[in-house]
Formats: structure tokens, sequence, C-alpha cells
């Protein structure tokens, strides 16, 4: 009862997620969007759930409040949200400044790249683009940024709360944090010792 | 060591078989191109926005360049048989994060070399080096898999299998 209590207290307290998730979803998304720093790949995202774990922890365990999994994974599709729509906005405008997705441009990254091996495909993706227009291709690319950014930045996400994980001790094992004001010692003026560094924490 | 509760195996192996279908569907893209699929050069292109697609930094198995680069294949490798480990050995290992960090610092030196223009690793090289974030990674996401699986389980009031 006592155990329970505390943690509905320690619920309350949680704080927001909504700080870390801008701030590690926002840099890395922008990041992400420059032209030249595709070089990091699907770990800007991975690293944007990753860090927002990590900040996120540092709340937690200054306000007492229990971080695991669960919540790394939400914090992760919160922050991947962030990331996806940040970075599909700075890459869209360097897109279109840079007028990089014109068709005789479109062309010239085709023919460019040795990936695309197959001339048909490649005939076949110009003439998509020339019926549908850069604004689809910008929709859509923007959508599939969304998309892989919520996909890694959710797996960073479970994998910083793994990680970072702050687990509540129960009341009276002698450590962690409790909702009610530590004992005195018995017989004495003296504070109580202080309490461990820190929660279980495996980091 | 905690060990993985047989019901969050099914999470696991759910996971595994995730990560397991992404491996192979790097694996056969080229595969399929070389026979002429068309369908599977419209998937390469799906993985254009997860990873820089650079030909020459691409591992090639004889068919072709893989879809994404030989870091990020060392990755998703690693990250594969770090839940394959996970779920055979039923065992949640809990790796430090400085483990990760120190793991992951030759492929982040190897990454900063390259971006100052200074001489890198070959392909296979640094897939080798980043299987090992990779399989730290893994691990931590199979251990973050069986205690979501545990937290479900304890919120639908099943009683746990010890």
């Amino acid at each position: 009862m006592d155990h329970e209590l505390k943690e509905e207290s320690m619920d309350t307290k949680a704080p927001s997620m909504l700080l870390p998730a801008l701030i590690a979803g926002g840099s890395f998304g922008f990041v992400s969007g420059l032209p030249i720093s595709n070089c990091a790949c699907c770990l800007w995202a991975a690293g944007a759930g990753f860090l927002a774990a990590f900040l996120y922890s540092k709340n937690c365990r200054s306000a007492g409040s229990v971080f695991d999994t669960g919540k790394g994974g939400v914090l992760g599709l919160l922050t991947g949200i962030v990331f996806g729509v940040v970075g599909a906005m700075v890459n869209s405008v360097f897109s279109l400044l840079t007028g990089g997705l014109d068709i005789a441009s479109m062309r010239e990254a085709i023919d460019a790249n040795p990936m695309i091996s197959d001339p048909e495909a490649a005939e076949q993706a110009l003439q998509l683009f020339e019926s549908v227009g850069p604004m689809f291709f910008i929709l859509a690319m923007a959508l599939l940024w969304i998309i892989l950014g919520v996909l890694f930045a959710a797996l960073g996400g479970l994998i910083g709360g793994s990680a970072f994980k702050v687990t509540a001790v129960p009341p009276n094992s002698g450590g962690g944090w409790s909702a009610s004001p530590p004992p005195m010692a018995p017989g004495g003026n003296e504070p109580p010792p202080p309490p461990p560094a820190g929660p279980a924490a495996t980091f | 060591m905690k060990s993985v509760d047989p019901r969050a195996r099914l999470w696991l192996a759910a996971a595994t078989i995730a990560a397991g279908l992404l491996c192979a569907t790097v694996v056969s893209i080229p595969l399929a191109e070389h026979r002429g699929s068309i369908a599977a050069s419209w998937l390469r292109l799906g993985f254009r926005p997860a990873c820089h697609q650079i030909t020459h930094r691409c591992l090639d198995l004889g068919a072709g360049p893989l879809p994404i680069c030989a870091r990020c294949a060392g990755l998703y490798a690693g990250a594969f048989c770090g839940l394959l480990v996970t779920l055979l050995g039923g065992r949640r290992f809990q790796p430090r994060f400085r483990w990760l960090v120190a793991a992951a610092a030759p492929s982040v030196i190897d990454f900063i070399f390259g971006l100052v223009h200074l001489p890198t690793l070959a392909n296979w090289p640094r897939f080798a080096l980043a299987l090992l974030p990779g399989l730290l990674a893994g691990l931590l996401l199979a251990d973050a898999v069986s205690q979501l699986a545990d937290a479900h389980h304890d919120e639908t009031g099943e009683t746990r299998i010890t």
C-alpha cells in the first residue's frame, strides 16, 4: 500500500518528455537535413532517441521519477516525430534552394549514380518524377523521412531506456528516493546518513 | 544477469525475426537486381533516407553493391546478432553505456577521419568495426524488448514464469 502510494507520487512528479524530445529531435533533425551530413545515415535518428533518453533520465533522476524502457520507447517516438518534421523541412528547403528537384538535375543524379544499374528502373523513376512533379517528391521524401525517423528514434529511445534506466527502490530498503522525508537517526539530532549517489541505474 | 521470461521470448523472437528480415532484404536486393527485378531497385531507393548509399563505401557480395554502406551493414548485422544471442542464450545482457562508447569509438574515429578527408578504412574493416557497437546495441535492445514484455504481462496480470 505504502509502495503504491509512493509510486503514484512518483508518477505525478514525472518530468515532461517534451523538452528532451524537442532538444534532441530538433538539433539532430536539423543536422540530418543538411545536404552534407547524410554520412552518419540512420544514426542521426537513433542518436536523437538515445540522446533524448539520456536527457530525460537525468531529469528523472533529479525529480525522483522512474525511467524505464517503456517510457524510453514513447520518448523515442516523440523525438522521432520532431526529428522527422524538422529534418524533412530542412531537407526540403535545401532541395528547393539548390534547385535539385528539376528534371534535368534528377536525370543527372540518376545517370551519375552507379547504384541505379537498371536503365528501365531509371527511366521509370524519371517518368514518374515528370508526371507527378517535384512537390510530390518533396512530400513523399518528407513522409519517408518522418517514418524512418520515428522508427529509428524509437529504437534509440528503447536502447536509451535500457542503458539509462532509473529504477525506484521500495521504501525502507535502505536506498533510493522516497516521497516521505528521510527518517531521523534514532535518539539523536544527527542527520540521517546521506542517500546513495543515485537510484539503481545501470549507467 | 537475468534470464528471459519464457513469454518474453515471443516478443524477442518477433524482434529478432524483424531484424533478420531487414538484413536478408539488404543482402537480397543486389541479387534480385542482378536477376532483373525492378521492384528491387525501388526497394533500394527506399533505403535512401537511411543511408548515403555511396557506391564505393558499400560492400559488394558479387551481385552488386548493397543498398546500405559497410558501416550501416555492420551495425544492422551486429544488432541482429545481439538479439539472436539473447534469444538463443535465454539471458538478458545489460552492457554498460561506457562499453557502448568504447565499442563505438573506433567507428567514430574512422567517421571523423572521413569528414576531414584523412585516410579511412576499407569496407570490410569498417564493417567489422561496426559489428561490435551494433552487437551491444542489439543486446540493449533485446533487454528493452524483454522489459517491455515483462511490463505488459505485469499489467495484464499474468503470473510470471520463472
